[in-house]
């Protein structure tokens, strides 16, 4: 490396055209290089509430409404998200217990009356609740995937096939929903 | 990260059993400037013996001491002489003062039944097995200049090649001498007491001291080195006597001592304590004379073994050398990066600069310590992130700045396509803290380059150039990425500078000044909307970061 770009650095664009291509068809694209995408299938073959799993590397995982969630189908207007109390008091305490899969971590109420229950998902504790939901009502159904995630949680098990063994990636999951985004 | 010590296997250049050399036990270094002269020296030991004793108890002592079979040099510190050059003279020598303290003052009362020589003389002068030894110091002040004694300091000195000049000395005494000098002291003021002297006692010269000043002299001449109690270099030893360790455990049984040995458990195993120096003279002094006499050994009794030592520790204090480096690789990390044991990166700046230094300085280890950091996949570039190494034990302390020249040279040449470095130069311990501060004060300068979901125009450049003089405040709520270690909160962050350059269609590079700990890739991308607002709010797009590079750490280092 000469001086000239050790103050001025030049960067080789032909690195990036592969990547580049990729984020122009899907500008979500870009998740991609943050996390491992993991999905919950709704167990009521009836209904399809279904949810992402993000993991970063450093095992966290953002959780958040996946694109065949009702709230995201159908054209309702959120009314209220209120996120579980006594989880939210619990957030940065140590020696806590670990919350189930089926622990419900927060309730999505729709201006019909309609209630939503949000489950942690994995096996862990949550460390952040999205608290920017509550102030913007839009947020949760117009940027579901990136700004309206629901909540962190840090998984009990540290080897992430133990800790979403229970999921399915994004392939299978457009399969089973029948998705071709 | 367990690192290898390149000298670690040190030890075993020294040989582990002592070479049984009789004639070592004889041999003395010879000092220079000690005066043999047997008149100068006995006024100049008489000075303090009439200053420290006022009437004739010091004869009695003399007389006591050579009984007991004590070394001269140990009488001369009960008769409280403290020129320690005086000690230094052959026993033959002090001996015959010895004698004549005895016997001058007799001269005057004519009592012609008095043997010129006190009967001891020969068997201390003896250089065979039939020398008793003292009881007092179990012969360690007496062969404090012996070669013997040396031996095993200057092997570890050679062996280890210390290139130093200068040397400070610790030395631990074996506990048994306490008690025994003690003991001493009680019997010379019982004898004094039955032949109806008065004895003060208190101007006996601790053991420590003439033997530090006899062995730091032999050091001194034997190694070429001064003698400097603030030397960076430090020669500690520790001896002990075997049969004597355990006689302090004698004032468990003397009340008046209130002398009690604690049991405390240290991982499962019952240990002793109570039983320091400190506790042990502190006692002592509580015991009144008769108590001491009627439980412990009063003169002590003699013993065949002498003093032994444990290796000595030979260590040189830590020294700093400071610069400023330049990361060119996107694949080495700052320091190792090891997780579960598993290298995540080949090599680090840490490993690239202290190996070399290891070598150059022959230390055990070193610390590496930088003005901030940046991630693996990001570069430093510009004038560099400032640095300092300390260097634990260094074998070669001394560098000319010209020697550091030819190292950095060296560096940079060795890792070339990873690591450049400058202004490598020596700094103080007091200079650390500039390092410190800076890591939390200073404006750092970045370039990156950014994808965005929008074709790059020329509105789009300037909506950022807005900002090139213009700072503003973001929020940054901890990143996701280091959510698992850092507690979550909100923090402000000052964006000083902005500006940007259009590349081709989507890309743009984008130069940014900050204040220190701001997180860069998460203004670009937003975080999930957890850094607000982030560059694809204020483009209203999407964007990413596809690479980094620091460009200036903003603190001035080294300091000259
Ligand atoms: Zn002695």
């Amino acid at each position: 490396m000469n001086s000239e770009s050790i103050i001025n650095p030049k960067y080789d664009l032909s690195q990036y055209e592969k990547i580049s291509e990729k984020y122009e068809k899907d500008p979500l694209a870009y998740l991609e290089q943050y996390y491992t995408k993991y999905f919950l299938i709704d167990s009521n073959e009836n209904t399809s509430e279904d949810f992402y799993i993000y993991q970063a590397p450093n095992k966290l995982c953002v959780i958040g409404l996946a694109p065949t969630h009702p709230l995201l189908q159908q054209s309702q207007k959120v009314k209220s998200i209120k996120f579980d109390e006594k989880i939210s008091q619990s957030i940065n305490k140590k020696k806590q217990n670990p919350l189930s899969v089926k622990s419900e971590i927060c309730v999505i109420t729709t201006e019909e009356g309609r209630n939503y229950s949000i489950k942690a998902g994995i096996v862990g504790w949550v460390i952040n609740f999205n608290m920017r939901l509550d102030k913007d009502d839009d947020l949760l159904q117009k940027k579901p995937f990136t700004n309206g995630y629901l909540a962190i949680i840090k998984p009990k098990q540290d080897v992430p096939s133990k800790a979403l063994n229970h999921c399915i990636d994004e392939e299978k999951y457009k399969e089973i929903r029948k998705l071709n985004i | 990260m367990s690192k290898k010590r390149f000298w670690e296997n040190d030890h075993e250049l020294i040989p582990q059993i002592r070479v049984s050399n009789e004639s070592d036990r004889w041999k003395r270094v010879r000092y220079d400037d000690v005066n043999e002269d047997i008149e100068v020296l006995y006024s100049n030991v008489m000075q303090y013996v009439m200053e420290n004793y006022i009437n004739l108890t010091y004869r009695t002592i003399v007389d006591t001491l050579l009984d007991i079979k004590c070394c001269a040099r140990c009488i001369f510190r009960f008769l409280g002489v403290r020129d320690y050059k005086c000690y230094a003279t052959s026993e033959e020598v002090l001996l015959k003062i010895l004698n004549r303290i005895r016997l001058n003052e007799e001269n005057i009362t004519t009592s012609s039944t008095l043997q010129e020589e006190h009967p001891s003389t020969n068997i201390l002068l003896s250089k065979t097995q039939e020398k008793p030894i003292c009881t007092t110091c179990f012969d360690l002040l007496y062969q404090a200049d012996t070669i013997e004694c040396l031996w095993p300091i200057i092997e570890n000195f050679n062996s280890h090649n210390f290139q130093v000049k200068t040397f400070n000395l610790s030395v631990s005494l074996p506990s048994g001498t306490i008690i025994n000098n003690h003991s001493i002291k009680v019997y010379i003021r019982q004898t004094c007491r039955e032949r109806n002297l008065s004895v003060d006692l208190s101007n006996t010269i601790d053991l420590k001291d003439p033997f530090k000043h006899l062995l730091g002299w032999s050091i001194e001449k034997k190694l070429g080195l001064k003698y400097y109690y603030q030397s960076p270099f430090n020669i500690s030893i520790e001896y002990y006597h075997k049969n004597s360790q355990q006689n302090h455990l004698i004032l468990t049984h003397i009340p008046s001592a209130e002398f009690q040995l604690k049991k405390v458990r240290i991982k499962g195993k019952a240990i002793w304590t109570g039983d320091s120096r400190q506790n042990i003279i502190a006692a002592l002094e509580k015991v009144p004379d008769s108590d001491f006499i009627s439980i412990a050994k009063c003169p002590p009794l003699e013993d065949k073994e002498r003093w032994e030592n444990y290796p000595p520790i030979l260590e040189h204090s830590a020294i700093y050398v400071g610069g400023r480096y330049i990361k060119l690789s996107r694949e080495i990390s700052q320091s190792p990066w090891i997780i579960n044991g598993e290298r995540l990166a080949e090599t680090s700046i840490a490993e690239c600069i202290g190996e070399i230094l290891r070598e150059k300085f022959k230390c055990d280890d070193y610390n590496f310590v930088a003005a901030g950091r940046e991630d693996v996949n990001v570069r430093m570039l510009g004038n560099g992130r400032p640095f300092y190494f300390e260097i634990m034990n260094p074998r070669n302390p001394f560098f000319f700045q010209q020697e550091l020249d030819n190292t950095q040279k060296e560096i940079n040449k060795t890792h070339k396509n990873l690591v450049q470095i400058s202004h490598l130069t020596m700094i103080t311990e007091q200079d650390l803290v500039i390092i410190k501060e800076g890591e939390e004060t200073k404006r750092k300068t970045y370039s990156a380059l950014v994808w965005i979901s929008k074709i790059v125009t020329s509105e789009i450049i300037d909506k950022i150039n807005q900002y090139q003089d213009k700072e503003f405040i973001i929020e940054q709520q901890t990143p996701i990425r280091v959510l698992q270690r850092r507690t979550q909160m909100v923090r402000p962050k000052i964006i000083y500078s902005m500006k940007a350059k259009a590349l081709e269609n989507h890309f743009l590079t984008l130069q940014l000044q900050t204040e220190a700990g701001t997180y860069i890739k998460e203004f670009i991308h937003g975080d999930l909307g957890r850094t607000k607002p982030n560059l694809g709010d204020l483009l209203d797009c999407y964007a990413d970061i596809m690479a980094l590079d620091v460009l200036e750490v903003d603190l001035k280092w080294p300091p000259n």
